[in-house]
């Protein structure tokens, strides 16, 4: 019995079996000697789609087909890149003509996502092989700066949709051979491109290893969108923090390439992946490194003030006026007290009404466009500042706490975090109306726990705090001065940790000779 | 458990075992000790500090013969399978009633200082919820929380450093006045409050360092929790007058910082009970691992997690058991000798045994 239940059970064991998906073998189609049998295959494939286009094209009297897509290819390169050369050339011209510019490749299959990526396809009768070219449309908006990572004063390019642009970008601020590129694809029906890079000499091996491992296990059919991506290679779903920051901004993942961490491209999407991350690395902009230090520190402290303010505020006022008054000072009781005298709701109420207006004005004014987004706000605003509390429905404290904690959620520079941090205040609301004080200390050890809990690619994330790392507090949420980082930070684990020598040695230097 | 994957360092290992000394016993320690010692209470607290000190050599001495085992795999080691589970067991229940005795004061300060109308049972379930997902996940990460959650020792430091602007110094005086056994008898109840460092004996195998380094690692933790206790033992007395005030007073640091209000806050007690808190959580969440784990290792499993909801009703059940101070002082008056036997005499016993029976683990030189 015992047997026959093991046996069943390592069957089921063996259907589920993961197995990464890429792995399997390339299918390989060779090309046929007949043309007619070709173009009968590459029809077959596209199911006679009206945009595949075959033309018949005869060079010194062997007969040759032109095949592409014309919703992938630009009309005016394949009249200019392959039709005037190839039909100009006489003779021995021809080979070397298809030597110089073409590709040549045997597989069918390949020929197809080829065509698919916007090249276009000559085939030969009774030639094993075929030459192809990429004759693409490039309809690429230009480099803007993005409007989610605007800065003050720094660069203010940013990724757009067309992987080539973006690695292009990139490449152009790193001039060295040790920026490594390398293209993978995922997707099993729609593939997407997908374009990892690193520095060589820095990143961590493992965590190259443990990403491309993760993209092995996909098997999606397709791949929407690199929020999709992220989701399906993060550490853990079940927290509301991003554990993989995403940017649009170039600088900013040309600094982060160089602390050794990795960055992912996805063909379509302006941003970009990086990996690991910590959960520090969500409240630094650009704008703290190119501002004077102590300017950056300021700032940057004040971002993190403003999570502590975000989630904690209004639990705070809850939990004081619905369990611990007496904790504010005499002169504070009766301008609170008049305030919510009237009021006939509790404080959870109140505060939970007015958070979620505000999420809903933000959610409104998102999808709007800018004319009626307008509109939005106005209404908003005056609801928000006046008529409720005119009506009596909330009180004048309650505004208040509910514009500063707005204020502050927005201040932090990446969405994902201020979504993340938006989110968290209202359990921690429900547990200050329920408990206190009391209930707002367990919130916030929870959070911490899940906080320590939390590895991103096998790094910490909570890093340098936890665990702790003195050293690397210099660039969390203060900013020393550029020529004290003369390490690199240990959560991404580079190869190499030391980043600079005496940069001011010029100082010292100089003092010396005199 | 993996053994790779979950090692702490030895800067980790202080603060776990500060986390784990320093618990509930803040408030109410200066009053117990006080109560007996009166002005020479400082001078038993610091007796105290040197006794575990003492069987902190010992337990260090034990796991030196064993650098890869904890207790729970030394003692059916040494003492047979039979005799060894019995042992773990009774271990493991041991840190059951110890650990639920701290929720039940826990909840019985909470009831008394913040939040009188919730029902007892609901604040306990809510710590332990929260030292469930503080244990849960494994040692790296509880390491991480311990050291992250210190500097509020720091605050509290400053909090009644604060209130010293009003002390008395006088009050210490005539230091020695007590006999030594009254300072003795004093430090034994201080005694009880430095309980944690036992958790050593169970964590040694995960912390990556020399014997050596382990032993600087827990004399400093025992250190800095002696001189913590004293401090806030000199800082009760020095406030109130130790022969009638503290009597009084069975949380003489609450009181003492609450009489005081800042510019923007007023009921100073109340931020001090919340950050206290987090502490109490941490020592719960040291006694949670700790009876989850001999649990585990009784039945062979490998990782403990599963046990910690089970383990987690058997305290909340245990705390719910004694309702008022008195059912406290019974509770202690069982619980006193047993904590010699599990953290004194059993340690000392297997140290020597393990010399008779030449025990001793062999370790791999690599």
């Amino acid at each position: 019995m015992n047997i026959i239940f093991r046996g069943i059970k390592r069957h089921i064991k063996k259907d589920f079996k993961q197995v990464p998906s890429n792995q399997k073998s390339k299918p390989f189609v060779g090309v046929f000697t007949s043309i007619d049998e070709n173009i009968s295959f590459i029809k077959n494939i596209f199911s006679c789609s009206d945009d595949l286009i075959i033309k018949e094209l005869n060079v010194r009297n062997k007969r040759g087909i032109l095949v592409f897509l014309n919703t992938m290819t630009d009309s005016d390169k394949i009249q200019n890149n392959i039709l005037s050369p190839v039909l100009e050339a006489n003779g021995d011209q021809l080979d070397s003509v298809l030597k110089s510019k073409f590709l040549k490749s045997d597989n069918l299959i390949k020929a197809k996502e080829e065509l698919l990526n916007g090249s276009c396809i000559i085939l030969f009768d009774r030639d094993q092989e075929f030459y192809r070219l990429e004759v693409a449309i490039s309809k690429a908006r230009a480099v803007i700066e993005p409007n989610n990572e605007q800065v003050i004063k720094g660069s203010h390019e940013g990724f757009i949709e067309n992987l080539l642009i973006n690695l292009h970008l990139i490449r152009k601020s790193i001039r060295t051979p040790d920026l490594i590129m390398e293209h993978l694809s995922v997707g099993e029906h729609i593939q997407s491109k997908l374009t990892m890079v690193y520095m060589k000499d820095l990143a961590n091996k493992e965590i190259i290893k443990e990403f491309k491992r993760r993209i092995d296990y996909i098997s999606m059919d397709h791949i929407p969108s690199i929020g999709s991506l992220q989701e399906l290679i993060e550490d853990s779903t079940w927290s509301p923090f991003p554990q993989i920051l995403s940017t649009e901004r170039v600088d900013r993942v040309i600094g982060h390439l160089n602390e050794g961490r990795v960055a992912i491209f996805m063909e379509g999407s302006p941003s970009c992946l990086l990996i690991p991350v910590t959960f520090f690395a969500f409240f630094h902009s650009p704008d703290d490194y190119n501002s004077r230090w102590m300017i950056g520190t300021f700032i940057r402290s004040m971002r993190l003030m403003s999570i502590a303010i975000a989630v904690n505020l209004p639990a705070i006022y809850i939990a004081v006026i619905g369990f611990h008054f007496e904790v504010l000072p005499d002169d504070l009781v009766l301008p609170v007290v008049s305030s919510i005298r009237n009021i006939p709701f509790p404080p959870l109420i109140e505060a939970l009404v007015m958070e979620l207006t505000i999420e809903l004005i933000r959610e409104a004014g998102v999808r709007l466009p800018a004319r009626i987004g307008q509109t939005i706000g106005i209404v908003g605003g005056l609801v928000i500042g006046d008529a409720v509390v005119r009506a009596g429905l909330v009180s004048n404290t309650m505004i208040v706490v509910v514009a500063i904690t707005a204020v502050a959620a927005y201040s932090i520079p990446s969405t994902e975090m201020s979504d993340a941090v938006r989110f968290l205040r209202f359990p921690l609301m429900i547990l200050a109306s329920t408990f206190g004080f009391v209930g707002i200390v367990f919130g916030f050890m929870f959070t911490l726990a899940h906080l320590c809990r939390l590895e991103s690619f096998g790094t910490p994330y909570f890093a340098p705090w936890a665990p702790f790392r003195l050293k690397d507090l210099k660039d969390t949420f203060i900013r020393l001065p550029l020529w004290k980082f003369n390490t690199r930070p240990l959560d991404s684990n580079p190869k190499m940790l030391r980043k600079q020598s005496l940069s001011r040695g010029w100082k010292t230097n100089e003092s010396n000779r005199e | 458990m993996n053994l790779t994957a979950n090692k702490i360092t030895n800067k980790q290992l202080v603060f776990m075992i500060i986390q784990a000394q320093i618990g509930v016993g803040i408030l109410s320690l200066p009053h117990d000790v006080a109560l007996i010692a009166k002005q020479d209470a400082w001078i038993s607290t610091i007796i105290a500090g040197v006794f575990s000190q003492a069987i902190i050599f010992v337990i260090w001495g034990l796991c030196r013969r064993f650098p890869d085992l904890s207790l729970y795999q030394i003692l059916p080691k040494l003492l047979g399978r039979v005799f060894g589970k019995i042992l773990i067991l009774s271990y493991s229940l041991y840190f059951m009633v110890t650990g639920s005795l701290v929720l039940a004061r826990y909840s019985d300060i909470i009831d008394k200082w913040i939040l009188p109308l919730t029902p007892n049972w609901i604040t306990m379930l809510l710590m332990l919820l929260t030292c469930i997902y503080i244990v849960s996940e494994g040692l790296t990460s509880i390491a991480r929380f311990y050291v992250l959650v210190s500097p509020i020792l720091i605050v509290l430091v400053a909090l009644i450093s604060y209130a010293m602007k009003d002390a008395n110094l006088l009050y210490l005086f005539p230091i020695g006045e007590h006999s030594i056994p009254t300072i003795l008898k004093g430090s034994k109840e201080a005694a009880f409050s430095m309980l944690g460092f036992e958790l050593f004996l169970f964590i040694h195998p995960y912390v990556q360092s020399s014997g050596k380094e382990k032993l600087v690692a827990i004399t400093t933790a025992n250190m800095f929790v002696t001189i913590f206790y004293t401090f806030m033992v000199i800082a009760s007395l020095i406030f109130f007058e130790p022969n009638v005030d503290i009597a009084l007073t069975p949380e003489p640091l609450l009181y003492m910082i609450k009489a005081y209000s800042f510019q923007v806050l007023e009921r100073t007690d109340l931020f001090f009970l919340s950050l206290w808190l987090v502490i109490v959580a941490t020592s719960i969440a040291n006694w949670l691992l700790l009876s989850s784990m001999g649990l585990a290792s009784l039945v062979r499993k490998k990782h403990y997690a599963r046990f910690l909801p089970i383990v987690a009703g058997i305290y909340l059940v245990l705390a719910l058991i004694p309702d008022q101070g008195k059912d406290f002082e019974r509770f202690n008056q069982v619980l006193g000798p047993s904590h010699y036997i599990f953290i004194v005499i059993i340690p000392v016993l297997l140290f020597i045994l393990s010399f008779i029976l030449t025990k001793k683990e062999v370790v791999k030189k690599v």
